[in-house]
């Protein structure tokens, strides 16, 4: 919006279907970008065609049947994985143009977190949070001071001392967030985080994400929840079988913590795309997350 | 970019890796450490040999006996040709007054069976003393000693160059049979290493796939195993050091005179142990680390 123009781009950059990903982003909110993406395994695409947008701050929930390509998408977003055709943009790191050894970098500047939790099994508590902190080559004591203040946030420091295989599903999935967020990432992704826990605590890791997200982190959450999409769904990306079939947004439903943030976020990205679909037509593509099991 | 932080977390994560694998650990150390104990037993008898040899070449004066009945003034003569020799440092004249008095003092207690003769039966002769560079080339010596000999009033010449040639040829064998040796210890000693460290990584890979995912870099994760294969290296190094310099003692109060490494050489010996520990766990983490 603010761009300045590039006289030799501007038609180029005028219409977001015809726009040049080498360019960058339209928007300078946008903080991940897809472009045509394939990916493919041997002969099998496990995405195909994939566009997407994230502006800053958003929450967004990927849904889909098994297979489908969610996790694929998100190990595109950590570039575990290239695209076989087509170009992914994370903040300022573009596929097509990531040197192996800045790998690294980009993945200290995005929170991940999964259904297994992934943490170091032989540690306690503090040193799997303060790892993420090590890595960037931050100094013990301001190390001791971040982790002390995620560790409080998550409200885990009084078990810092303990071994992580000691700890619940619930609190093991606090602690992988408590060290996603250490390093004050712009982007959270969260791949089924709360598929191995049980309502109650997945109500509470859902909360602690939202809580994140409120304080400007965008987050990606893939999940088979249809209960909790339904709930909270504000933006919902469907993929079926590599592709996405559904791109939709709404206000969440019920009255959040949230709600206020949510209203105040004007800016949709897809609002003038022509995958935007009517609030009304929401129900109809989420309600059957998994494929078309119920219709 | 890394400060004190990192590097002290490096180290303990070297020192906790080692003690994680106490057992495995101790294993390759032993192992290396015998290899290297062999190629430092056979540089030490290298270097002793080296040493026999060079007192051997320090008293190698060629003898030239000259025939009877030379005069005087001839005998001089001979004596300046001798000198001006290209490789001939010295040479002196021994009468055979003189050579049955050697003989005599070589004899020590023996000396009364000399009392039998009633005449002197040893000839004058030239004692000559070879330049270094002579004695260092046995074919050149042997070719000057045949010059010598083939001066009118020389008689015979004899020369200690065949033992000399023996101790030669001894020596580039042991050169030979040290480089062999040292090649198989470092392969061993890297594969040994490379080995443990491979299993470690396997153990491992999980928490080197989640290290990555934070973004740990390949040097950040490498290090620590490079840093516990070098300290591995250093140990056995230090235990086949140790070893041999027990031996050593032992043999020197019983023999007495064998050289041992200098302490530049101890150390230097350390280093390379400790640099072959860390080519070790490399070789390991290039295989089985791609990142
Ligand atoms: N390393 C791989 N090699 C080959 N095929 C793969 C690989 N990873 C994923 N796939 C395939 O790609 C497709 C998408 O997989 P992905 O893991 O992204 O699905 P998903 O939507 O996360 O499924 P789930 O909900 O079960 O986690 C699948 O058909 C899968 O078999
Ligand atoms: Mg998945």
């Amino acid at each position: 919006m603010n761009r300045v123009p590039d006289p030799d781009r501007t038609a180029a950059g005028a219409s977001p279907t015809t726009f040049d990903p080498l360019q960058g982003p339209l928007d300078p909110r946008t903080i991940i970008s897809a472009y045509h993406v394939d990916l493919r395994y041997g002969n099998h695409y496990a995405l195909r065609d994939v566009n997407l947008q994230v502006a800053n701050g958003e929450f967004i929930f990927v849904v889909g049947p098994s297979g489908a390509g969610k996790s694929s998408l998100l190990r595109l977003l950590t570039m575990d994985e290239f695209p076989t055709e087509g170009r992914v943009i994370v903040g300022r790191f573009v596929s097509s143009r990531m040197k192996r050894s800045r790998i690294p970098l980009l993945r200290r500047e995005i929170g991940v977190i999964f259904q297994d939790f992934r943490l170091l099994e032989d540690r306690d508590v503090f040193d799997n949070v303060a790892f993420a902190q090590m890595v960037v080559g931050v100094g013990s004591a301001e190390i001791k001071r971040n982790v002390t203040r995620v560790l409080n946030w998550v409200g885990l420091y009084h078990k810092r001392k303990q071994k992580v295989i000691t700890l619940s599903g619930g609190e093991q999935q606090r602690v992988a967030i408590a060290r996603a967020i250490v390093n004050s990432p712009k982007i959270l992704l969260a791949d089924e985080p709360t598929g191995n826990l049980d309502p109650e605590v997945s109500q509470e890791v859902i909360d602690l994400l939202f809580r994140i997200n409120n304080a400007g982190t965008a987050v990606i959450m893939c999940t088979h929840d249809h209960i909790m999409v339904r709930q909270y769904g504000e933006r919902v990306v469907k993929l079926e079988e590599g592709r996405i079939t559904a791109d939709v947004q709404r206000y969440r439903p019920q009255v959040s913590r949230k709600e206020k943030a949510v209203a105040e976020k004007a800016y949709r990205p897809h609002e003038e795309g022509a995958q935007r679909r009517q609030p009304e037509s929401w129900e109809r593509a989420v309600l059957d997350v998994d494929g078309g099991e119920e219709g | 970019m890394y400060g004190a932080t990192q590097m002290r977390y490096l180290v303990r994560e070297a020192f906790l890796g080692l003690a994680r694998r106490r057992i495995s650990g101790s294993v390759a150390v032993l192992i290396m450490g015998s290899a290297l104990l062999m190629l430092a037993l056979f540089s030490i008898i290298t270097i002793n040999l080296d040493a026999i040899l060079q007192s051997l070449r320090g008293n190698v004066d060629a003898e030239a006996f000259l025939e009877e009945g030379l005069e005087e003034g001839q005998r001089q003569n001979l004596q300046q040709e001798l000198l001006s020799l290209d490789g001939v440092d010295a040479v002196y004249f021994i009468s055979p007054k003189q050579a049955i008095e050697e003989f005599r003092r070589d004899l020590g207690e023996d000396a009364s069976l000399l009392d039998v003769l009633d005449e002197n039966p040893l000839p004058a002769s030239f004692r000559i003393r070879l330049a270094k560079d002579v004695i260092h080339d046995a074919d050149r010596m042997e070719e000057l000693l045949g010059v010598i000999g083939r001066f009118p009033g020389v008689d015979e010449v004899v020369s200690q160059v065949d033992l000399i040639r023996h101790l030669d040829h001894l020596g580039r064998v042991f050169v030979i049979v040290d480089l062999v040796v040292g090649l198989l210890v470092l392969i061993s000693a890297i594969f040994v290493i490379s080995n443990t460290v491979r299993l470690t990584v396997e153990e491992r890979a999980r928490s080197i796939d989640i290290m990555k995912q934070v973004g740990a870099t390949n040097w950040f994760i490498r290090m620590p195993f490079l840093l516990s294969g070098a300290l591995q290296g250093a140990l056995a190094g230090a235990l086949a050091m140790g070893l041999l310099m027990i031996a050593h003692r032992v043999l020197q109060n019983e023999v007495g005179g064998v050289y041992f490494f200098g302490p530049g050489q101890i150390v230097g010996f350390i280093v390379l142990s400790t640099l072959l520990g860390a080519v070790g766990s490399a070789t390991a983490l290039r295989r089985h680390l791609r990142i």
